[in-house]
């Protein structure tokens, strides 16, 4: 499989290490990024070019992911999106529905990380 | 003062969120309504000091609390001012109550609701640490969040762990709280198990 870029965007550093930890250990060759807000993945979006996936939190202090899909997309309108939350309320997986992204409940686990990895093909 | 590193705060939080993202979808299942979580928040204080960090600002606040006892103990207590409690009474059993207090029926079935409500929060939680919970029977209480989120503290243990998280239901103007509190032992158990987590991610 061709190298790919990912970018992790949590507030749970946490959270962050084991997806990483998680995709790295079965893609050794991918890159991958972080960012722990809106801002920081806002600040990204003009500097590095776009990823092949994105995985987003909802609850994280500031803007929510589900906020900043609508400015991710402004940049990046075809990148696969995955919400990984533990925000597991049909409203939050129905609004992901209806925005076209993935959504995937925490905990991360290897499922997991494989089942929002499958939003890319 | 009791003071965790910034990973295992964060996986504190982490492991908690995952609860509260169970119990509000539980009860946004009762309510048929949206639940918005505030990110959470989590200190640990002396009880005398976290006396001023509880919310309510000394209004009559109704909260139903169960004891978990397991990898860790905690008291965990859902909480709302007492007029909106008897709306979502009346909105998850289709029933009408008057506003003045509640019946015993009432509170009964606040009981249930919380019983639900912190269970769904427990689970998840357990099985993070692969351990079980023993949960006592959930029990009703009024008055100041200094009244219905008391813990019995001793003189040695003072020091408490505050978790608090904000809910809300925008289309009841409903706001209320979940927290968990816990004395100095049960902490140190717990950041034993959150140690535990940890180290399997960081091997």
């Amino acid at each position: 499989m061709t190298s790919k870029t990912v970018l992790i965007v949590d507030d749970s550093r946490l959270s962050r290490m084991i997806i990483k930890a998680l995709i790295l250990e079965k893609y050794p060759e991918w890159v991958v990024m972080e960012a722990t807000n809106a801002d920081q993945t806002i600040s990204l979006i003009g500097k590095i070019t776009e990823p092949n996936l994105l995985t987003l939190d909802v609850n994280m202090p500031g803007m929510d992911g589900l906020s900043l899909v609508q400015v991710i997309r402004e940049t990046w309108g075809n990148v696969p999106i995955v919400i990984m939350t533990a925000n597991v309320q049909e409203s939050v997986s129905r609004k992901c529905a209806e925005m076209n992204i993935g959504f995937v409940e925490k905990p991360i686990t290897a499922e997991s990380v494989a089942k929002a990895l499958a939003y890319m093909e | 003062m009791f003071i965790l590193n910034e990973l295992q705060q964060d996986a504190l939080l982490e492991i908690f969120n995952i609860g509260v993202g169970k119990a509000a979808a539980a009860l946004s299942k009762m309510t048929s309504e949206e639940v918005l979580l505030s990110v959470p928040t989590l200190e640990f204080l002396e009880w005398e000091e976290a006396k001023a960090h509880l919310p309510g600002n000394g209004k009559v606040i109704c909260g139903i609390s169960q004891r978990f006892d397991g990898p860790f103990n905690t008291e965990a207590v859902l909480m709302f001012p007492e007029e909106k409690s008897l709306e979502i009474i009346r909105y998850i059993l289709g029933v009408d109550s008057t506003l003045e207090s509640l019946t015993e029926m009432e509170q009964e079935a606040l009981c249930e609701i919380g019983n639900i409500v912190l269970n769904a929060c427990m689970a998840p939680i357990a099985d993070i640490f692969s351990a079980e919970f023993r949960a006592t029977m959930p029990e009703y209480r009024s008055g100041t969040s200094e009244h219905v989120l008391s813990v019995d503290v001793e003189e040695t243990n003072r020091v408490i762990m505050l978790m608090l998280v904000k809910l809300q239901m925008e289309k009841h103007e409903i706001e209320g709280y979940l927290a968990f509190l816990s004395v100095l032992p049960d902490i140190q158990r717990l950041t034993a198990n959150v140690d535990r987590f940890i180290s399997e991610f960081t091997k």
